[in-house]
């Protein structure tokens, strides 16, 4: 880049021009030029007192151990909500856009496998970020929005760990991506999606989104962990893509937080009622393998990080799980056919979503979610 | 691995909040439905008031506006003993006015008051022919513990007509809800389930803190029980379970395997400071999980817990 950004628009027409670039040498030759690159966002959710204005939190919100040493950033303001974030040992930059109060994106051009080495590197060492985890239907859901035209999928899970079955009789991992265009493809998803039955797990969905005219799209695809990335005429649509998933994502979380945390509301001195509800995940089938799924869920290893300390009782377990991105309690019931999940009033939403996610990747896709009245959370 | 160990005390507590709330564990459900549709909340736990004979502590109050019936709920698993009779003497002159003035409850809510008394199978008759004989008006349910999740009405009938449909035919689960309360047993400190609460509180605490910074025993327990529920408990109540904190933390504290997480420095009000840099923290708290889950099991395992108390 031989320019200096100074303001969001500036960046933005940049990634425009490249993500266009790109586009038509996509088009015409199936490659890309040298050091042409994809515009790739990310959001990620941040503990909300974390300060973001504030240069030397955010440098060392941004810094990461890598190969023993302390990787930081240098870093320029650019906008009161925008920075310049460059990390010299990597050559990768990256422009930081708080979205609100608790999400903030990165957006850049560098490399994809460096990119996606630094924020999984923040993710998993800073407990005040965290990663979007988009579940299943979500990314299904987001084929279908704004007469989008489907251009591919693809499913990613492997239950081994948890299920422990290795044999060649049944399909215990899987792997697959296809891209494409035209009506095939859709019909093409829609009998995997049912011969995978409770297996297939989208990781990722590509689709082209329209502007006001046919001259104006993207064509952009969604991953799992809040990837977002895209080449076509208008970056505009690219921004729009990315809020619009991150108010729907809001808004799951604020419906966790709001209607399941439990927590006695004291009115008065000793008036006391207890509000919210626990949440029910509903296997599709019975599990017989328990114990195997709570030592590989609850050990606290990515990606649930989640520590449990486990009790047997008369049906099943009681356990009382710690998750260690952000500290917080919840407290969950296991038998083979069920799951309770009692939220504690200071839990995040996104523990629980990550919680669910993950199961969907290493468990069963068809696992349900549901509150007491039997209505569905997922 | 150890079997948790309910308390008839945490299992009743959820149980009731389970009827109130709704919840799904409870199988059949056709009863839960029917009590919920009453409307009663969980008013208060250990809620005490002052009547003609002295005080009395109500295990729970349960309201409803729709139904206009307060029922204060007594549940034990003693046999009947001059103490137990003279409590039960004192749970016949609480009235109304009693329950707005102590529990807050509204005139709506408290325009007729039933007393529920909960007993083991093996004392119904006993507690029965007391109740019968001093013509007493609790409504008398028997619970079988620890075989299986039952409740039966045994003796007088509730005002609430719908009361006594539901309780007439044994209430019986397969599994009731274990999480609506935390799992501390209110009338004996001395059991397994307190330990694993505060060995959780413990690492969620050295999760969120960095090296050097202090809490202090208050904080621990307020956080543990969540600051809601702490609020609900008697002041009684609440130093019983502090003292109960305390001692786990001073044993957890005199473990050679856990001197490097954080250490006593004061004593009046106990407080501790934490080790643990951050740069370390996530990967010796996986560590030390297994050496604190050995730490639990063991003394939940004692054969008396009390050796800790």
């Amino acid at each position: 880049m031989d320019f200096e950004i100074s303001s969001k628009k500036d960046a933005f027409e940049f990634f425009e021009r490249q993500i266009s670039r790109a586009y038509y040498k996509l088009y015409e030759s199936q490659k890309l030029e040298f050091e042409s690159y994809l515009l790739k966002s990310f959001i990620l959710e941040k503990e909300l007192d974390v300060n973001l204005d504030e240069a030397d939190v955010l440098r060392q919100l941004l810094s990461f151990e890598f190969k023993g040493e302390t990787v930081f950033p240098t870093l320029r303001k650019i906008e009161d909500d925008f920075w310049e974030v460059f990390y010299p040992v990597l050559s990768v930059r990256m422009y930081l856009e708080k979205l609100d109060g608790r999400f903030f994106a990165f957006h850049t051009l560098s490399e994809s496998k460096k990119v996606d080495l630094i924020v999984q590197k923040l993710v998993s060492q800073h407990h005040q970020i965290d990663a979007m985890w988009l579940w299943h239907q979500f990314l299904d859901r987001q084929l279908w929005l704004n007469q989008r035209s489907f251009k591919g999928f693809s499913f990613d899970y492997d239950f081994r760990k948890i299920s422990g079955d290795e044999s060649d009789q049944t399909l215990s991992y899987l792997k697959m991506q296809i891209w494409g265009g035209g009506h095939e493809i859709v019909e093409l998803y829609k009998k995997l999606r049912n011969m995978l039955r409770n297996k297939a797990t989208l990781a990722k969905v590509r689709f082209k989104e329209f502007g006001d005219n046919p001259e104006h799209f993207v064509l952009t695809d969604i991953k799992f962990l809040g990837k977002f990335r895209s080449h076509g005429t208008d970056v505009r649509l690219h921004r729009k893509i990315l809020f619009d998933v991150k108010t729907a994502y809001a808004q799951k979380l604020a419906t966790i937080e709001k209607k399941y945390r439990l927590s006695w509301q004291i009115d008065g001195q000793r008036e006391a009622v207890l509000e919210g509800e626990p949440l029910y995940f509903k296997f599709s089938k019975r599990i017989d393998y328990l114990d195997r799924l709570i030592e590989v869920v609850f050990n606290g290893s990515y990606p649930f990080r989640l520590l449990g300390f486990v009790r047997e009782t008369n049906h099943g377990y009681f356990i009382r799980v710690v998750d260690l991105h952000v500290g917080s309690r919840f407290n969950l019931e296991l038998y083979p056919d069920l799951m309770v999940v009692y939220l504690p009033e200071d839990v995040c939403g996104n523990t629980v979503i990550r919680f669910y996610t993950n199961l969907q990747h290493t468990m069963e896709t068809e696992v349900v979610v549901e509150d007491a009245q039997g209505e569905k959370v997922f | 691995m150890l079997k948790e160990k309910r308390s008839f005390e945490n299992e009743l507590l959820n149980i009731f909040i389970g009827l109130c709330k709704g919840s799904r564990q409870f199988v059949p459900q056709d009863k839960v439905s029917k009590f919920q549709k009453l409307g009663f909340s969980v008013r208060g736990v250990e809620v005490p008031i002052i009547v003609k004979g002295g005080r009395v502590t109500a295990d729970m109050v349960m309201a409803s506006k729709r139904v206009g019936n307060a029922l204060v709920v007594e549940w034990t698993k003693s046999q009947l003993t001059e103490r137990k009779k003279h409590q039960l003497r004192k749970y016949e002159s609480i009235t109304g006015q009693d329950l707005r003035a102590y529990a807050f409850l509204t005139i709506r809510e408290t325009e007729s008051v039933d007393k529920l008394v909960v007993v083991l199978q093996k004392f119904v008759s006993d507690y029965e022919a007391y109740i019968r004989q001093n013509k007493l008006p609790h409504v008398l349910l028997a619970y079988f513990y620890p075989e299986r999740y039952r409740l039966e009405r045994k003796f007088n009938n509730f005002v609430v007509s719908e009361l006594n449909e539901i309780f007439d035919t044994a209430v019986e689960f397969d599994r009731i809800p274990m999480g609506f309360a935390p799992d501390i047993d209110l009338s004996n400190m001395a059991q397994s389930g307190l330990v694993d609460e505060v060995v959780a509180e413990l690492v969620q605490l050295l999760l969120r803190r960095d090296e050097g910074e202090i809490f202090d025993l208050d904080e621990f327990v307020q956080n543990m029980l969540s600051k809601g529920f702490y609020k609900l408990l008697s002041e009684d109540k609440r130093r019983e379970i502090s003292k109960a904190v305390h001692q786990i933390l001073k044993e957890i504290g005199k473990e050679p395997r856990f001197q490097e997480i954080f250490e006593r420095i004061g004593t009046d009000p106990p407080k501790w400071k934490i080790k643990l840099r951050r740069s370390e923290k996530l990967k010796k708290i996986k560590a030390l999980r297994k050496a604190l889950q050995e730490f639990a099991d063991e003394v939940a395992g004692r054969t008396t817990f009390l050796s800790l108390f």
